[in-house]
This record gives structure tokens, C-alpha cells and sequence, in this order.
């Protein structure tokens, strides 16, 4: 009110004073018709390029499933037929696939017990309470352990738990016939789960152990997905694949027909950003284009304002 | 103790040992209760129980999905900091009580008066109090240093008042204790049960057979001071707790605001939309339990191998519980806690702000809560002595037989010599003599001041000590004085006391000179005018008189008329003879007070009048700037005074509060139907008025705008030169803010006041007919003033607004007498004053001055409100944002309550990576610069429209509610579209369900900063600190990290996302999205909608603009003298506007 005072606030004495009295120096933006279309402008340009560089990278990624249960339904191992419409380049990432698989269920999810499978030693069936329902190698339905030995129904299951129980256990051969040949193509599992992960697990005792938790395709089942159709890496090809037919020996050993699951095989190559995915840029330009028309818009609305004025 | 009174046994211990003693205690708890106790007390509050029951569901690992320390550690922390809080708290109580109990007074025992602790005083004790002292318990006094037995106190603790008080001892015993011991003194007290009347008391003291009955007159009350008495001794009648002014201390009100009332149903909405949520995703469930597929196959054989022991029943219960934890935060409960911290931290800076203190006097906030109600007020509420005006009184003029002297002519009269001779000037030394008899007042001989319990008196006293008539003492029987050096003593005869009902004061005296006894009588005009004699006066005198009088009360004097008679000795005689009479049947019988006044009056008839005293009330700094802003905001500002019309309406004129243009209406009948009258025909034509302005104004607007209209295009026609651009600019501004607000000053506004008398308020208050049409008048008056009001009365006034009219009302006085209408009102402001601190204490803000009343409101009260309205919606839409996409997961995860957020995320987003954000913002936003004096001019308009500019209610609630909803569909849906084949880098590894929970997670988060950064108004470096190093940039890595090396489950996945690309290209997508989204409306709002700030702003902007342009070289120096507005308060409300005007009359050279 006073000018006197005003002098004196607006050189407040030290910072410590500026921030008691809230005056410190501050920058006020006021949004304008110019701002606004110079940030709107810099937004669409980003959006636009950014979902046009990943529409071409998607494009380039091959990409087919083959959903495999009903055509092997009853037989335990199956030659499964297929055919790829394109080349592959190396490194081809093989996959399979469960739809209505309810990986992300609560009771699920939570069914293992962390300490075990990171190799701790002598833990009892009291200790392993997360696993429930499946704890003893009783409720596991296991009786042989990996090296053969038998195993007490009453004794600890390694691993236990609902997750490690529901392992998915089919496997594949690709094959091919070049000249009435038939060759194999080597699917090799290494590299197939986050070196992350690795470092969580370790056999405890081979001996007591009804599967191999080292094993990197158990790794891959473990970490549990977020939806209940999911993918999950069951191989990688090292060598180029011509287009054409290919057999597939599936061993059918995993009933996914008992809870009304269905099963797909999955070829597919990737880029800097995974798998293919249209989705994402095309989201991509739609905001692109969004953002381009509010600058549009914006620099019609000063255009016409600047018409309305000159007129006056 | 069983019957209605207490009975003391004097100076025996053993027999009153049934009463407490005199220790007080304040504190809750000691040492060994404290844990149990404090801790019970934590959980009588709704929202910890709230806690407790979370954690404790929480804990079972049936139903909860998430961890336990998730729920508990926040129980914890809550408790933790609330049990410290109460630990400090308590301990500062400890020690207040301990240094009050710790007082030394003086104890009489074994023939000597003991030092002894305050706390050790029991009822019955003989204590002795020296002078400057606090009475230690309340005490009936037995002798004091007096001969006549009086003593003084000043009892600025118990009423605020700090004029002194005699107490008198009983004479009997007084004269008794001269002689004998007080260990002979025995025998009994007789006294009412402890209570709260202050300025009753009864009883009746039997000593040696004798009754002495005792009245408040004798008893001193703890926490008063002794006063020009050397000392007193007494009898300890009430002690510790059940001392008068300790049964006075009021509770705390508790006050809510309209946020907190809104909120409340808020909550509860909301509550019930969780419920309604975790019973259909229950329903769900149980529907879902070990159903069959289409082939008729259990769905979950791989989750429920063997048949469950719960059926879909139970699993729907448990379920719903585990819902209701998933879905917890919707409902923040953090809020409560977040609110508590932020109206606190909002409360310090309210109390550092230097501009709202003087000269180290302080600016304190009582009540934490209620800082948005600032942002609202409708109606004010004020006190006229010592809020707008300073309660200092100076004697200015005087009118002595009809002719008026200066302050300053007296000064010259009085320098000629010897005046007590000239028989011409004796007229001068009656009305004198009149002043300093005729008085209340004691001399401080210490200090050597006059004091007294009235300020008029005060300042008379002193103005004739100044013309050379000195008070010099006043004794039982004699007053002495002191004319010109000569001494003069009169002998005291009686005195009947001013009050309110009789409106004068009078004294009869001897003239020991001339064994003539006098009367001295002073009072309100009227009353004296009606007691005088007419026939002894001439006709000329009384006319000039009534002239003066009308002149000073014009002026805004408070006058004092003065008048004596001399009494026949015989008569007199007759007359005392039978007021002894009424005396002693008063004593017996004090509801015949009313015999005795009758009396008194009797013998103030026929009175000589000697003249008119004209004090000046100074107003207080900035009062009438103050008020003129409170209008501007739209604000009504009643007065409520004590005072009559007159001296009322003056101030108001004085302050403003109506001026020229107001039209002013007075109600001043005494009967019920007249007042109902006058009130109709008021309404009647306030309608009548509001009509013609109305016409007129708009063919006033449409000749001023034709007249723009031509002047803008004969500008434009030879625009040729940059002077003219400049023109153009400021003219368009002004036409701007012309059409945009009404406010021109060329437009007549019409105001109207209403001005209330004594009875009529009486009506008011209790005629239905009468408070209705009242109340259809007021919300037209920009000002009421309600003159001789009593404090209950306008206790009453504030609250039939409230009531009536649901509007935010803030009453501000300074006086003992303005406690019930301040704790009344929704917001109570108190004045530190001369009135002592009565009201400050019990007010929610209390400064010294008025003046920053403009500030609280204008400045604080508006950010309060905007800040803290931001707040609470933003807090309401980062949870919502959060939690509806564990909602919309469940639909994905079989119904299963599978939490979508890791329990370290779901802890750390409203703890602590979005917690310092928000606070920052409620702290420390500032939307216009108030340091600016242009936007200063514009406050109180802004202040004014931005109320109506609902900034929480349902519609900015559902707003808010609806745009989390759509940000949390928008990143759960997007994303996991994004991430459904879960092949997110080079390698084709395979991410699962933390990824996509943790990509979601920190668009959500982002999201929420992008929503702050760009809703804030302002960036200081502590903004860049505030919302980064201290919340995202800190828990960004550093969290991530350290959590993910804490917990197993998730443990190292953050490498993982931290090295994919694809995260971050998520994130943008999703919060540049909503970027977009969010900065179009906005813009379209501002640009098609704006607020009154974005048009200040513009202006402001445009201002600026201008300005640099005129210092450009060029432009003539005339020009940028135009521009600089005059900027004192009464010209910046008109800021834009006189540059208009400006203009205009450049255009009529």
C-alpha cells in the first residue's frame, strides 16, 4: 500500500527472506495464440515423424502363428504342418502361445516360493506356505526326480507351487525337406530369459528336484504375464528360413483343451522396439494428425482475427 | 460437598481439605499414562480407525493382495508423527503449568506472611498479595494497605478492559484487623458453588457472630493485578480449577469450511462408488469360481486343482474385502493427513508475511483451518471504536454558552492572566470544574497518567490538566484540585454512576470554600437537554448550542454535554435521608435497583447547562481505502456499534462506508408496525431505483460506445504515425476492459445503505414478518450500520445473516464486546487494541491495524482458496487416475483382486513421489503478481468475481473425477494394447506383468507432474526443486532402484525397462496425449471463457506492452505522462479506467 514498503519487499534481504514473504523472482507464462501454436507445431512434428519411423520399422518385422491344439488334439507327438509366406532373416524368434490362460490370477501369481528357487537349502513343507496349494511332490503328482530317484510324496515339491506345476511342457522340432531331405532346423534355448532373472534361480539338489529350475524355458514361464493370452519365448533359430513348407514334431504332452485354452506357434523377427506392433504407431500418427489440426486450427483463428481487425 | 454453597472455615487447613487445590493443570498426560492414553485418543479419530481397520485386513493373507507394511507403515508414520506432535504439545503444557503453578505468594502463618508456591494455596488460607502482583486464586479480601480499606485492580486478563477497579474491603472487619492478628481471625465463609459469572458474586461472612454479607465488590479474582494499593490480604475462597476466570476459558470452536463441508459428501459418494465397485468385481468373482467352460471343463484347473473348501459364496466375501483394500486409495484418506500439512505449512507463511505485522506486533492465525473461507467472504462484520477508528480520543472542541472555541482559542484565553478574578471567565471554570470533578478517573501516580475506565473522561481530564485545572487526587470524602496554581478540595458527598440506561454521570460536592453543595452532571446531549432548566437559560444560548452540537456531530466528534446546579442544603438533606433508606432495602434486596436510579434522578432536574465537550475518535490508517476495496470486491460491510445514529453515521460517512452517491435509509421507529412500514416502503424504493439507473445506464452505454465507434475510426483514418498506433492500442485495451466489466466510470451506480436503531434491531431479532422483509432489503445495501447495539445483539445480527442468507461472514472488533459476534461469525478476526487482547484470543486471525484486513482477505484469502481447491481436486485426480486401473485390471485377471501395481509402487505413489508436488502448489502458487501495482488495483475486482467462479463444489469435483477417469482408461488400455505381444526389445525376450504394471505406473505418474506443471502459475527455482529433485527426479531412479534391490519379486527389472526404449516411447505417447488434450481446452477456455484472471493478466500484459513501446524513442514525452496512472488506493481501483478517461479528454482538445 505504502510505497515505501513496496521498495522494501521488492528487494527482499536475502533469499531466505524472498521465499518467507513469497516474493521471490518468479516467471509468470501467460499461454497466447503465438505459444500455443509454435508448441503445437513442434508436438505434431514429433508425433508425426516418430509414428512414421516406427510404422516403417514394423513393417520390415515378419511376423506368422499357427495355432497348433486342435490339428494335434488326442495325438501325444504330432507333425504339424506349416507355411511361411516369407524369408527370415536370422535371428528368428519362435514362440508359443496360450490364449484364456490366467497367468495373472491372484492365487497364481503368488503360488512359488522365491527362496527355493533361488537354491536355499533344507527348506520343509512348513516353510513353503506361499506355494499352497501345491506344495508336497504328492500334490505336485511327481514321483520321480530328473535323475530318476524317487521321490516321498510327502516331501517338499522343488519347485512347488501352481505356477511351476502348470509348466508348459510341449516342444517342437522344426524340420524341412530340401530335396526330399529332411533337415532339422536347431532351435537353441539359450538367451531365451532376462539375464536378470537367471541370477534368481539354482537347483538345490538334482536328485529331490522333479524338473530343472535352471532350465531358461522354465525361467521364461516363470516370470507370469499380464494378460491371459500371452506369448512366451520358447527359442531362438540362429540360421535364416526360406519361405515355403516346414513340419513341425510337436510333443503334445500339455493338455490346454482341459480348461478350453488354445495353443499357437509364433515366428516372428524383431526391431529396436520388440515384436511387431501396428498399434502403437498408429497411435502414434493419430496424435500426430490431432495435434496437427489444433495448430491449423489455432493459426486460422489469428489469421481471421487479424482480418477482423484490419477491417475495423 | 452436596449442598448449593460452600463453606469456608477461615485459617483451618484440616477442615477445607475437601476442596481442590490450587495447582492447575492443563496437560493430558504424565510420563507413565502417556503411551496408553495418547494412543487411545489417536484412535477416537475416524481416519486412523479407518487405518487400523486397512492394516489389520490388510495383514490376513486371505483377503490381502498386497503386503501388510504397505498398510502398516503408514499407520505407523501417522501415529508416530501425531504421537510427537501430542509429546511436544503436551510437554510445553507441562512447563506453562508448572511456571503458573510455581508463582511465589505469600502465606500467612505463624504470625508472618510465608513465601510459598502458588500451588500450595488451599481454600481458607490467609494470603497476602503486594502491589503489581497477580491474585493467586480468587480471594475475598480481609484488609488492604488502605485505611479506608480500597484497593485498585486492573483486570485486562478476565475482561479486557484496562482501566482500574476498586475493590473494597468490608469496613468492619478492615478496622478489626488493624488491631487484632489474622491468626485470631476466626470464623465462617458462606459462598455460591464455583461457577462462571464474573461479576457475580454472593455470600456471607460471620465473624465473632457478626454477618457481613459479601459482594463481587469485595472478592478478587485470580489472574488480576494489584494496582496503586501496596497491599492486600485475603481470604483463598475458590482455588485452582475453580477460580472464575479458569471456569471462564472457553473451548475451541470448531469451524468447518465450505471445502471441508463439500468434501465430507465428496467422501461419501465416493464411498459409495467403491462399495458399488468391490460388489460387482465380489459378484464377479464368486461367478467366476471354478466355473466350467463352454465344454464343460473346469476354466481353472490349473489354479483350483482339488475342489475348494470355500465355496463361491465366501469367495465373494473375501473377495470383496480385497477389492475394497485394492481400491482403498480411491478414497485418500492420505488427504486428511496431506490437508493437515498443508493448512499448516499454509499457516506459517501466512504468519511470516511482514506486510500483514507492525512494528513487531504480531500477525498470528488461531485457527489452522479455515484459510480457504478467506477467499469467500460476502459479509463483514465490523466494530467502530478501536477497529476503524483507534480508540485514541482528543479534546478538539468545545461550545461554552453557545460559543464555540478551538482547542487552540482556549489556549489563547487562558494565557491572559488571572482569569479567576474576572467574574466574565467563570463560566470556563465551571465548565472545568464540571470535567475534573465530575470524573472516574484516578491519577497513576507512578506513571503520571491519567487513568480510567472510560477514554472520554480520559481525554477531558487531561485537556483541562492542560488549561491549568488540575485533578490531583480523590479521596473517600474529599476531592482535591487545583486551579492556577491555587488548591481547592471538595468535600465528596455521592455520586451516581454512569450506565448505559442513564447515559449520564453525576456528582454531588461541597465547595469547601463556600460550604455550597453542587451537582455535576454529564452525558449524552438528549438526555442532558431534557433535565435542563429551560426558563434560566437565554434562548440564544440554547439555539447556538443545538447548532454547535449538530456542527461537531457532522464532523464526526463525539460530544459530551456538561451541566451543574447548585443544591439547596436542606433539601438535600431530606433527600439523602430517604436514598439511605432505598440503600439499605437495595442490600437486602437487590431487585429494587430500579427504586434507587428513580431517586437519583430526582435530583438531576432543572440543571444549568455549562457547555459541550467535541472529541475527536481518530480513525485507524487506510480505513477508508479498506473499506472502499471491500465494496469493490462486491463485499457488505455492516457496522455494529454501541454508539448512537449520529456519532454512527458519521464515521461511516468518515470512513466511507456511504458517501455522496449513497442513498441512505434510516430506521429508527420504535413499535413493531412502523418498522414493518418502513421497511416495505424501503423495498419498495430500492425496486424503484434500481429501475431508473438501469434505463439510464443503458442509454448511457450506448452513447459512449457510438461515440468510441466514431473516435476509432477517425484515429484509424490517419494512422499514419506511430503516436496514433500507440492510441489505437491503448484504446482498444480500454474498450476491452470497458465491455468486459461493467464496472465504468461513467456508469451510475447506485448504492444504497441502511442505517438501524437500538429497538429496531430489537424487532428485527424477533419479528418473523419484520426479518423477512429485512432480509429481502439486505442483499441490496452495500452498507448497514446498526447503531446502539448490545454485544449479544449483534452476536444475533451475524448470525441471522448466516442462517438465512448461507453467505461466508467475518466479523472483526477489538473489543470484550465483540467476543460473541467474532466466534458467532464463520470467520472471527480479532484487533489487538487498547481493549486489551479479550477478542484477539478468542478470533481465528488476530493484527493491530485494520488496514490489513485488506490483505488477509485480498491477498491470503484468495490464494488460500484457489490453492487449496487446487489441491484437493488435483489430489482427488492423481488417485482416481491411479486406482481405477487396478479396476479395469481385474476384468483382465480373472476377478481375482490381483494387485496391478507391486506393493512398493502402490505405496510410493501418494507418499512420496507425488506428495511434495501438490503441497508445494498449495503453499506457494501465486496466479497474478500482487507485488504489482496494477494487479494490486484489480484485487478486489477479482476478489469479487472469483467466488462466484465455483473453484470446488460438484461440478469442478465431477470434472476433475471425469477427466482421471478417462487419463486412467486412456494409459491402461493404450498401453497394454502396446504391450499385448509383450516382445518389447531387440533381444525377443518375453516381459510379463510388471512391465506393463510399471510402464502404466510411471505414465500415471508423469502424467500427474505434466498436470502440475502446466496448472501452475508461476516458477520459481523452488518450483523446479519442489516438483523435481525433491519428487520425480529423486524417486525416480533412486526408488526404482533401491526398491527393486530390496524386493525379490520384482528384483532387477528395473534394468530392464530403464535400457528399453520402447518404455520411454509409451510414456510420451501417453502423456503428450494428454498434453494435448488438456492445453486445447485450456486455451479454448481462456480465449472463449475467461476468467477474471486471465483478463487481468491481459491487461496487465497489454500494459507492459504499451508502456515499452512509449519509451521507445519517438514518442513524445506527453504521452508517457498520460500513462502514468495515479496510483494511490482511492485512483488504482480505477487503474484501466482513467486511462480511458485520460484519452477522453485528450479527445475533447
Amino acid at each position: 500500500m505504502e510505497s515505501s514498503q513496496q521498495q522494501d519487499q521488492k528487494q527482499p534481504s536475502s533469499i531466505g527472506q524472498a521465499i518467507k514473504q513469497q516474493v521471490l523472482k518468479a516467471w509468470q507464462p501467460v499461454p497466447t495464440i503465438n505459444s500455443t501454436i509454435i508448441l503445437f507445431a513442434i508436438l505434431s512434428v514429433y508425433f508425426l515423424s516418430m509414428g512414421i519411423v516406427l510404422n516403417v520399422y514394423s513393417g520390415e518385422i515378419n511376423q506368422q502363428s499357427f495355432r497348433y491344439d486342435a490339428y494335434c488334439q488326442g495325438y501325444p507327438v504330432c507333425e504339424f504342418p506349416i507355411a511361411l509366406d516369407t524369408d527370415y532373416k536370422a535371428p528368428i524368434y519362435f514362440y508359443y502361445q496360450l490364449d484364456n490362460f490366467y497367468q495373472n490370477q491372484r492365487r497364481y501369481i503368488t503360488s512359488k516360493s522365491v527362496e527355493q528357487l533361488s537354491g536355499q537349502q533344507g527348506l520343509g513343507v512348513g516353510d513353503l506356505s506361499t506355494c499352497y496349494p501345491v506344495i508336497t511332490n504328492g500334490q505336485m503328482g511327481k514321483n520321480l526326480s530328473i535323475n530318476a530317484t524317487p521321490l516321498s510324496s510327502n516331501d517338499p515339491a522343488i519347485p512347488c507351487g501352481l505356477i511351476a506345476q502348470s509348466y508348459f511342457n510341449d516342444t517342437f522340432n522344426i524340420t524341412y525337406e530340401v530335396n526330399d531331405e529332411v533337415t532339422n532346423v536347431t532351435v537353441s534355448n539359450e538367451g531365451i530369459a532376462w539375464p536378470t532373472d537367471l541370477g534368481l534361480y539354482a537347483n538345490t539338489n538334482i536328485s529331490q528336484q522333479w524338473l530343472n529350475v535352471t532350465d531358461e524355458r522354465f525361467i521364461v514361464w516363470m516370470r507370469v504375464a499380464a494378460m491371459p493370452n500371452f506369448r512366451k519365448l520358447w527359442g531362438i533359430i540362429n540360421q535364416d528360413l526360406q519361405q515355403g513348407r516346414y513340419t513341425i514334431v510337436i510333443e503334445n504332452n500339455y493338455n490346454s483343451s482341459a480348461y478350453g485354452g488354445k495353443k499357437f506357434i509364433v515366428f516372428s523377427t524383431t526391431n529396436q522396439f520388440g515384436g511387431k506392433n501396428e498399434f502403437l504407431s498408429v497411435a502414434y500418427i493419430c496424435v500426430g494428425v490431432a495435434s496437427s489440426l489444433v495448430t491449423i486450427a489455432f493459426c486460422l483463428k489469428k489469421y481471421f482475427s487479424r482480418v477482423d481487425h484490419k477491417k475495423l | 460437598m452436596q449442598q448449593e454453597s460452600r463453606k469456608i472455615i477461615i485459617n483451618r487447613r484440616d477442615l477445607n481439605i475437601l476442596f481442590p487445590s490450587n495447582a492447575i493443570k492443563t496437560s493430558k498426560y504424565n510420563v507413565l499414562n502417556f503411551f496408553p492414553k495418547a494412543i487411545l485418543l489417536q484412535f477416537m479419530r475416524i481416519a486412523n480407525i479407518y487405518f487400523l481397520v486397512t492394516a489389520v485386513l490388510q495383514s490376513i493373507p486371505l483377503i490381502s493382495p498386497l503386503a501388510p507394511f504397505s498398510a502398516i507403515s503408514p499407520l505407523v508414520f501417522v501415529l508416530a508423527v501425531s504421537l510427537f506432535r501430542e509429546m511436544l504439545e503436551d510437554y510445553r503444557k507441562h512447563r506453562n503449568d508448572d511456571m503458573i503453578n510455581e508463582q511465589v505468594a505469600l502465606l500467612y502463618n505463624n504470625y508472618v506472611f510465608q513465601k510459598i508456591q502458588w500451588k500450595e494455596i488451599r481454600v481458607g488460607d490467609i494470603v497476602q498479595v503486594l502491589e503489581d502482583f497477580t491474585i493467586p486464586a480468587d480471594l475475598c479480601i480481609i484488609r488492604t494497605s488502605d485505611e479506608n480499606g480500597q484497593c485498585f485492580l486492573e483486570t485486562s486478563n478476565l475482561d479486557g478492559e484496562r482501566n482500574l477497579k476498586t475493590k473494597y474491603a468490608i469496613t468492619e472487619i478492615q478496622e478489626q484487623m488493624t488491631l487484632k492478628k489474622f491468626s485470631d481471625l476466626t470464623g465462617e465463609l458462606q459462598c455460591d458453588k464455583p461457577n462462571n459469572r464474573i461479576h457475580k458474586f454472593q455470600g456471607m461472612l460471620s465473624v465473632d457472630l457478626k454477618q457481613f454479607p459479601i459482594s463481587n465488590n469485595n472478592i478478587l479474582l485470580r489472574g488480576t493485578t494489584i494496582k496503586n494499593t501496596k497491599w492486600v490480604v485475603g481470604l483463598v475462597v475458590y482455588t485452582g480449577h475453580d477460580c472464575k476466570i479458569i471456569k471462564n476459558q472457553g473451548k475451541l470452536r470448531y469451524k468447518t469450511t465450505h471445502i471441508e463441508r463439500a468434501l465430507n459428501i465428496i467422501v461419501i459418494v465416493i464411498l459409495i462408488l467403491q462399495a458399488g465397485a468391490c460388489i460387482a468385481l465380489a459378484f464377479f468373482t464368486a461367478y467366476n469360481y471354478n466355473p466350467l467352460n463352454f465344454e464343460g471343463k473346469p476354466q481353472f484347473i490349473y489354479i483350483y486343482p482339488e475342489k475348494e473348501k470355500n465355496g463361491p459364496v465366501v469367495t465373494g466375501v473375501i473377495s470383496y474385502f480385497s477389492n475394497f483394500l485394492l481400491l482403498n486409495s480411491m478414497v485418500p484418506i492420505s488427504l486428511i493427513i496431506s490437508l493437515e500439512t498443508l493448512k499448516y505449512l499454509q499457516t506459517t507463511w501466512m504468519e511470516f508475511d511482514e506486510q500483514m505485522q507492525n512494528e513487531n506486533q504480531p500477525f498470528r492465525v488461531l485457527n489452522t483451518m479455515i484459510h480457504e473461507e478467506l477467499g469467500k467472504i460476502e459479509y463483514v462484520f465490523t466494530d467502530k471504536t478501536g477497529t476503524l477508528t483507534s480508540n485514541n480520543m482528543e479534546f478538539r472542541q468545545c461550545c461554552i454558552k453557545g460559543i464555540a472555541y478551538s482547542d487552540q482559542d482556549l489556549r489563547e484565553i487562558f494565557q491572559c492572566d488571572n482569569i479567576l478574578n474576572d467574574l466574565e471567565l467563570e463560566k470556563y471554570i465551571n465548565f472545568f470544574l464540571c470535567i475534573i470533578i465530575c470524573h472516574n478517573v484516578i491519577v497513576d501516580e507512578k506513571l503520571n497518567e491519567f487513568q480510567g475506565s472510560s477514554p472520554d473522561e480520559v481525554a477531558l481530564v487531561k485537556a483541562a490538566y492542560e488549561h491549568g485545572f488540575k485533578f490531583l487526587k480523590k479521596t473517600n470524602n474529599s476531592i482535591f484540585i487545583k486551579v492556577r496554581e491555587q488548591l481547592l478540595v471538595y468535600e465528596y458527598i455521592c455520586e451516581f454512576e454512569f450506565s448505559s440506561d442513564r447515559k449520564r454521570m453525576s456528582i454531588v460536592v461541597k465547595d469547601m470554600q463556600t460550604e455550597q453543595l453542587l451537582l455535576f452532571c454529564k452525558g449524552a446531549d438528549n438526555i442532558i437537554w431534557r433535565r435542563l432548566d429551560m426558563k434560566k437559560h437565554q434562548e440564544q444560548e440554547l439555539r447556538m448550542t443545538q447548532v454547535n452540537l449538530k456542527k461537531y456531530s457532522k464532523d464526526g466528534l463525539r460530544t459530551l454535554c456538561l451541566s451543574y446546579k447548585q443544591i439547596d442544603e436542606i433539601q438535600f438533606q431530606d433527600w439523602q435521608k430517604q436514598y439511605r433508606a432505598i440503600q439499605n432495602e437495595v442490600a437486602i434486596d437487590p431487585e429494587t435497583t430500579n427504586k434507587l436510579r428513580e431517586h437519583e434522578s430526582i435530583l438531576e432536574h432543572e440543571l444549568l447547562l455549562l457547555g459541550i465537550t467535541a472529541l475527536e475518535d481518530k480513525l485507524q490508517e487506510d480505513v477508508p481505502e479498506v473499506i472502499k476495496s471491500l465494496h469493490d470486491a462486491g463485499i457488505k460491510v455492516w457496522m455494529l456499534t454501541g454508539d448512537k445514529m449520529e456519532t454512527a453515521e458519521n464515521i461511516g460517512y468518515l470512513c466511507h462506508l456511504i458517501d455522496h452517491s449513497t442513498k441512505c435509509f434510516r430506521v429508527n421507529q420504535e413499535d413493531q408496525e412502523s418498522i414493518l412500514m418502513r421497511f416495505k416502503k424501503i423495498n419498495r424504493s430500492i425496486l424503484t431505483y434500481e429501475k431508473i439507473t438501469k434505463k439510464t445506464n443503458k442509454v448511457k452505454k450506448n452513447q459512449q460506445f457510438q461515440q468510441q465507434l466514431q473516435w476509432l475510426r477517425e484515429q484509424s483514418s490517419i494512422n499514419s504515425q506511430i503516436r496514433s498506433v500507440h492510441k489505437m492500442k491503448i484504446n482498444q485495451m480500454s474498450i476491452k476492459s470497458d465491455t468486459s466489466d461493467n464496472r465504468s466510470q461513467k456508469e451510475i451506480k447506485r448504492t444504497f445503505a441502511l442505517i438501524v436503531e437500538g429497538d429496531s434491531i430489537y424487532y428485527l431479532l424477533h419479528s418473523k414478518q419484520i426479518q423477512e422483509e429485512f432480509l429481502k432489503i439486505i442483499p441490496k445495501c452495500r452498507t448497514v450500520i446498526c447503531c446502539r447495539s448490545t454485544p449479544n445483539q449483534k452476536a444475533e445480527i451475524v448470525g441471522l445473516i448466516k442462517k438465512n442468507l448461507k453467505t461466508i461472514t467475518l466479523a472483526i472488533g477489538d473489543g470484550g464486546n465483540d467476543v460473541s459476534m467474532i466466534q458467532e461469525s464463520h470467520i472471527g478476526v480479532g484487533i489487538l487494541g487498547k481493549e486489551g487482547n479479550q477478542a484477539a484470543m478468542n478470533s481465528d486471525y488476530f493484527f493491530c491495524q485494520f488496514k490489513h484486513l485488506w490483505r488477509l482477505l485480498f491477498v491470503h484469502g484468495r490464494w488460500n482458496l484457489y490453492r487449496t481447491s487446487y489441491f484437493v481436486n488435483y489430489f482427488f485426480f492423481k488417485n482416481i487416475l491411479f486406482t481405477f486401473q487396478q479396476f479395469y485390471f481385474a476384468f483382465f485377471n480373472a476377478f481375482s483382486s490381483q494387485s496391478f501395481y507391486e506393493d512398493g509402487y502402490l505405496l510410493n505413489f501418494n507418499t512420496l513421489i507425488t506428495a511434495v508436488a501438490p503441497v508445494y502448489y498449495g503453499v506457494f502458487d501465486q496466479d497474478l503478481d500482487v507485488q504489482d501495482e496494477y494487479i494490486k488495483s484489480q484485487l478486489p475486482r477479482v476478489y469479487g468475481e472469483f467466488k462466484y467462479h465455483k473453484l470446488f463444489g460438484r461440478r469442478a469435483f465431477a470434472k476433475w473425477y471425469v477427466s482421471g477417469l478417462l487419463c486412467s482408461g486412456l494409459v491402461f488400455f493404450v498401453t497394454k494394447q502396446i504391450y499385448l505381444i509383450q516382445v518389447n526389445s531387440e533381444s525377443g525376450r518375453v516381459d510379463g506383468l510388471w512391465q506393463l504394471s510399471i510402464s502404466c505406473y510411471w505414465s500415471s505418474v508423469f502424467i500427474v507432474f505434466m498436470v502440475i506443471i502446466s496448472d501452475s502459475n508461476q516458477f520459481t527455482w523452488i518450483t523446479f526443486l519442489s516438483y523435481g529433485p525433491l519428487s520425480i527426479l529423486a524417486f525416480f531412479p533412486i526408488f526404482t532402484l533401491a526398491w527393486n534391490e530390496f524386493q525379490s519379486e520384482t528384483k532387477h527389472y528395473a534394468y530392464d525397462w530403464l535400457g528399453n526404449a520402447k518404455f520411454f516411447i509409451v510414456v510420451i505417447l501417453i502423456v503428450g496425449t494428454v498434453f494435448i488434450f488438456k492445453r486445447v481446452i485450456n486455451i479454448w477456455q481462456q480465449l472463449e471463457y475467461p476468467t477474471v484472471i486471465d483478463k487481468v493478466r491481459k491487461e496487465k500484459e497489454e500494459m507492459n506492452n504499451v508502456m515499452e513501446q512509449s519509451q521507445q524513442p519517438g514518442s513524445s514525452r506527453q504521452e508517457l505522462s498520460d500513462l502514468e496512472f495515479p496510483m494511490s488506493i482511492e485512483n488504482q481501483i480505477q487503474g484501466v479506467y482513467n486511462l480511458q478517461h485520460n484519452m477522453g479528454q485528450q479527445r475533447d482538445m
